[in-house]
């Protein structure tokens, strides 16, 4: 099969199987939040892989891999297309535990939204690790004379981690927190960074840095 | 093919029942496993409505197949795609009909077991313990009928049947907060479905300190 419809199918599957999946996030607070993280987790995925792509295929180079920037690009979107057919296999037991915890607007809401988050949390690094594994197979049968195809794939997923979870700090809100509005976007996503918010966790309250 | 020719290979040789997938006549084997699997559900489901008697005799064994069917739709595409990682070169219909088979091999060990049940929840009056009983009884049957999905891999050649475990993980999560969101099964009923959404862990844990609770006002009358 050609490289057209290779990538075709993994944009389908992304917007697809992603969207599923982003809709089981958002169901637990409300029908318009799944709607906007069934759009919002496709969006994440696609905008990971491509501001990614020249570092990846530096590394790719660096690494004594001959793959192009296309090629890199293609290679992740496999990756993330296998993801996110993973993740919708898993969309249904999800969905069906959105339903049935406790919802928002009940006392025992915290307990459901830190519960959900675990089990997300769960499922995305259950697929992402699937979709690495499977990752570093076709970059060693790409590229059979090269041994550093392991390398690579640890490299990039080491990438996407650190730029994914800022793109996603700045698509937030995903679950959406109990009493805070629904909304696409938060007021200003470009305040602040993920990594900033975790060392605001781990300072002690009363000091700075 | 009667009943008793799906019964017998599932019980001694699955993977000669398996086999029956991959050529014709699939139709009629995935029918009956689907009615072994509702009748054994059935019959257990009686049992547990026996504990509390009134319109949980025919409440219960209805949610027990309402809530099967459910399992089986929500758990299936995890299943297809845990066989499709293992290696395994089986298709759609292959899948479902080791899912059939799981089922009414663990619909069979339930069962099996029913007599016993039976026992227990006619001798005591704790809700918990007997749903104590119940869980033991349900998860045996699925330990039981975990061989079949062994041998399902094992006979569509997959790599490795570690996958199976997985996927039994989350069938059984899944069907511990089935049994919560189709309470109540053991005690009375006053409706068919009780109001209000809850995790399995809490329902256990809340059922458990309300029977603790009634059984130390009764030891001290």
């Amino acid at each position: 099969m050609g490289s057209g419809p290779v990538l075709g199918r993994s944009l389908a599957a992304i917007v697809l199987c992603g969207g599923f999946y982003g809709a089981s996030i958002g169901a637990w607070r409300a029908a318009e939040q799944a709607c906007y993280c069934a759009l919002k987790l496709p969006l994440l995925l696609l905008s990971t892989a491509l501001v990614c792509t020249l570092l990846n295929a530096l590394w790719a180079r660096r690494l004594g891999l001959d793959l192009n920037p296309g090629e890199c690009l293609r290679a992740v979107l496999l990756a993330f297309a296998f993801a996110s057919v993973v993740l919708a296999a898993l969309a249904p037991v999800l969905l069906f535990f959105d339903r049935t915890l406790p919802g928002p607007w009940s006392p025992a809401a915290w307990s459901s939204h830190n519960l959900l988050g675990f089990a997300h949390v769960g499922a995305v690094a259950a697929a992402g690790s699937l979709a690495l594994w499977r990752q570093r197979r076709w970059l060693a049968e790409l590229c059979p004379r090269t041994p550093a195809a392991g390398g690579l794939a640890a490299v990039w997923l080491a990438v996407h981690l650190i730029v994914g979870a800022q793109i996603s700090w700045n698509l937030r809100p995903w679950f959406g927190s109990p009493g805070l509005e629904v909304e696409f976007l938060r007021e200003d996503p470009f305040d602040g960074t993920f990594y900033e918010s975790l060392i605001r966790m781990a300072r002690p309250r009363g000091r700075t840095l | 093919m009667s009943p008793d020719a799906v019964l017998d290979p599932l019980l001694r040789d699955p993977t000669g029942l398996l086999r029956r997938f991959d050529g014709a006549g699939a139709a009629r084997c995935f029918g009956f496993l689907v009615l072994l699997a509702l009748g054994g559900h059935l019959v257990y489901g009686l049992v547990m409505g026996s504990f509390a008697g009134g319109m949980q005799w025919w409440a219960v064994p209805l949610k027990l197949l309402l809530g099967l069917a459910c399992c089986a739709v929500i758990c299936f595409p995890s299943l297809y795609i845990l066989v499709c990682l293992s290696g395994a070169h089986a298709g759609p219909s292959q899948v479902a009909g080791m899912l059939a088979a799981v089922l009414a091999l663990g619909a069979v060990f339930l069962a099996g077991a029913a007599p016993i049940a039976w026992v227990f929840s006619q001798s005591s009056n704790m809700v918990a313990f007997t749903g104590f009983v119940h869980l033991a009884a349900w998860l045996m049957s699925i330990v039981a009928a975990a061989r079949v999905l062994t041998r399902g891999l094992r006979h569509w050649r997959a790599r490795s049947s570690n996958w199976a475990a997985v996927w039994l993980l989350i069938f059984v999560v899944t069907g511990l907060q089935m049994a919560t969101v189709l309470r109540p099964l053991v005690g009375p009923a006053t409706g068919i479905l009780e109001p209000g959404r809850r995790f399995f862990l809490q329902n256990w844990v809340e059922t458990v300190d309300a029977d603790l609770r009634v059984s130390a006002r009764e030891d001290g009358e």
